[in-house]
């Protein structure tokens, strides 16, 4: 049911230079210039190195992660395997270039499948997230998902099954999702149960809005606690000692004290 | 990342014209709530025709369902695939959310709540035998009926035709094409395609959502300021003053949250030319004139034509919704029909967090009803409104409704900030993040 969570969800990871294939840089023959670039396996970067015309020559620190070589004025990278590479070249004793790669491995999510009931929530790990990140669900009624720093989380909305997708600026990771019914049951219409009692509903379904149907959810699940709690609770807003000034406490100036008690007696027991 | 953290890069780097982010989903309170089960042991039994599938007519719907079990039939008859919400719409205009992000569907609805849904539109209700006559020419029989169609718009004077809202002048106070349209009437003033200010008007309360134009407003205001738009907002506000949470709205006008809004209340617009985007309005001051860049004039309200044919409300005495019973949400006028939502006249304001309890208040008492029983004596409703006030924040407004016997109204009680509703001390990243899980629990509530 949550349009906005399916495009609304994205965080971005800054890196220091993601420019694939990428011209890095130019400088003048008096200068020495310096870059770092970070890369995946595969990409190659070129850059211009300032000389003085001279043959220029280069040192690798770890050509296993990447190779480099120069041709004219031209120096290539190309990224082979994560790690971190610095090279130098140098014209004569003069040097002329500094370049620190990075290079990193793809994006991968795990696990890849995930199983969640209705209204719970289960999460992936994002790790080398390049780029933004946008996680995407194919079908929202199902599975809703959004991102909580390098977690995907998925909140299941009804049974069925969905594609969660993860994004980054260079790879695509789909995740199986399959929602459950509600504590665990095997579907066939599925739902949640309450005793069905009137006493005091009405009055506190004024709190489902926020709180979810049944007091569900929402801003947090309020159903099922002790009688006692919740008037601790709702007392702790009203004397401020929880979020001062905030919405709760505005709001629950406006029932009286037997509201309250009714309200919390029903939740306790919806 | 941590989602306030999130939220402060994305104020830093600013959002960017035509790809303005969205906005990041709530993490701490997860939002939403959880299905349950129609139940099939009430021992009520009956039949309920719903007209329009808003907020109110929705809830209303469900919960009849949810509380009155599988023993009561109800028939949602609705002239939309799906809704489109009012609410965050305005967030369309800036470009941080689409139309699509704010489309609902009934599935839910029908396949898990059971509530047999008719699509189509409704041309006219025949208090005396009972039936809805559909534009397709069937009709639906009804034992009781509820009436939640919203609300339809004056022409705005010098209008020559409502589909002048369409293509030129759009009032967007549906969320739809129209907020599009206007969409993209702000694009082209930042695009230099089409230069001036942009004028939004305000009808004289009563209309829906009070705080919407304020809300409006501001977050254009915001958009304009951030992509260094040429031109200014000007509201034209036929109110004498803000008429609610004036301090916040206040302080936003006069630059305290980055961007200014030329105010100017106490304004009658006396006619606007849809092809000029000429706007004409008296003040204290005597007349005055604006061509605009992009005019939003947002209109009188009224409930459809519809319900005046039927009886529900009287237009000739000056009403523009229908009178109802707030215990029960029956029209005064009409016994068996029931009218929720915007196009009832209550004291509560018109918007979706309270057509939403009306919805509950009204299925209740349909259902006690069922049983011949009498309504709830001591209904309550709230109303929590979460206003963004640019792309980042936000501010919000509790209130809460009970029912006075002497009255026979719903009151702000004396005990709730003596008798006033209750504002946000201003305007604030936390309260768009709180904004964000009213919203999909609000929603939820509703449509799910």
């Amino acid at each position: 049911m949550t349009k906005l969570d399916r495009l609304a969800t994205f965080a971005t990871l800054l890196f220091s230079l993601a420019a694939i294939p990428a011209t890095v840089g130019h400088a003048t023959a008096s200068t020495t210039l310096s870059r770092s670039i970070v890369l995946l396996s595969g990409d190659g970067a070129s850059m211009t190195i300032p000389s003085a015309g001279g043959p220029l020559g280069l040192t690798n620190s770890n050509p296993a992660a990447v190779s480099a070589a120069v041709s004219g004025t031209t120096l290539s990278v190309t990224a082979l395997a994560p790690g971190k590479a610095a090279i130098v070249v140098k014209e004569g004793r003069k040097t002329r270039a500094k370049l620190k790669v990075t290079v990193k491995a793809p994006m991968t999510v795990a696990p890849t499948t995930l199983a969640v009931p209705v209204a719970e929530s289960a999460q992936a790990r994002i790790s080398n997230a390049f780029g933004p990140v946008v996680a995407t669900s194919a079908d929202t009624a199902v599975a809703t998902v959004y991102l909580d720093g390098e977690s995907v989380v998925v909140r299941g909305r009804a049974a069925g099954a969905t594609t969660v997708t993860v994004r980054d600026s260079r790879t695509t990771v789909s995740v199986a999702v399959t929602v459950s019914a509600p504590g665990g049951g095997s579907g066939g219409g599925g739902g949640g149960t309450v005793s069905g009692t009137t006493e005091g509903r009405l009055l506190a379904s004024n709190c489902f809005q926020c709180h979810g149907t049944y007091g569900s959810g929402g801003f947090d699940r309020i159903s099922g606690k002790s009688e006692t709690e919740l008037i601790e609770e709702l007392n702790e807003f009203l004397a401020g000692g929880e979020d001062p000034g905030g919405i709760m406490a505005a709001h629950l100036q406006g029932y009286t004290a037997a509201q309250l008690q009714a309200i919390a007696r029903y939740l306790s027991h919806p | 990342m941590k989602r306030r953290d999130f939220l402060e890069s994305l104020a830093i780097g600013g959002l960017g014209l035509l790809v303005a982010p969205r906005a990041l989903w709530a993490e701490d309170g997860e939002g939403g709530s959880a299905l349950f089960a129609v139940p099939t042991n009430t021992g009520i039994t009956g039949s309920v025709v719903v007209l329009g599938g808003g907020m109110a007519g929705t809830t209303l719907a469900k919960y009849l369902r949810l509380w009155g079990g599988t023993g009561v039939s109800v028939t949602l008859v609705e002239k939309e695939a799906t809704y489109t919400s009012n609410i965050m719409s305005n967030k369309v205009l800036t470009g941080q959310l689409t139309l699509p992000d704010l489309v609902y569907r009934y599935d839910v609805l029908a396949n898990h709540y059971g509530v047999s849904l008719v699509r189509g539109e409704v041309v006219g209700i025949d208090t005396g035998a009972r039936r809805l006559s559909l534009a397709d020419g069937s009709s639906i029989a009804w034992d009781r009926l509820v009436v939640a169609p919203g609300l339809e718009f004056d022409l705005m004077p010098g209008m020559s035709s409502a589909s002048q809202y369409d293509t030129l002048v759009p009032h967007a106070w549906k969320a739809g094409p129209q907020t599009q349209l206007l969409r993209n009437q702000l694009l082209a003033l930042a695009g230099g395609t089409r230069t001036g200010d942009v004028v939004m008007t305000i009808p004289k309360a009563p209309y829906r959502c009070p705080p919407g134009p304020y809300e409006r407003a501001c977050v254009v205001a915001d958009w304009l300021r951030r992509n260094s738009v040429p031109g200014k907002l000007i509201v034209l506000d036929a109110n004498p003053d803000i008429i609610v949470e004036k301090a916040n709205f206040a302080a936003a006008f006069a630059g305290g949250s980055g961007f200014t809004v030329d105010y100017r209340p106490g304004s009658t617009v006396t006619r606007i030319d849809p092809d000029t985007r000429t706007v004409e309005y008296t003040d204290a001051t005597g007349a005055h004139s604006i061509a605009a860049g992009v005019l939003n004039p947002i209109p009188p309200q009224r409930a459809p034509k519809l319900l005046a044919d039927a009886g529900l409300y009287d237009p000739a005495a000056g009403e523009r919704s229908a009178p109802v019973s707030v215990l029960s949400y029956e029209s005064t006028r009409v016994p068996g029909v029931h009218v929720v939502g915007d196009a009832s006249s209550t004291t509560q304001p018109k918007a979706g967090h309270i057509g939403n309890q009306q919805g509950k208040t009204c299925a209740d008492a349909i259902l006690r009803a069922l049983q011949g029983k009498a309504p709830d004596p001591a209904p309550v409703t709230n109303s929590a409104c979460f206003t963004p006030i640019t792309a980042t924040t936000a501010t919000w407004l509790s209130a809460v409704y009970q029912y006075s016997p002497e009255t026979g109204k719903m009151a702000v009680p004396s005990f709730h900030n003596g008798g006033t509703p209750i504002a946000a001390t201003g305007p604030s990243a936390g309260n768009y993040e709180d904004m964000l899980v009213w919203f999909e629990t609000l929603m939820s509530d509703t449509f799910g």
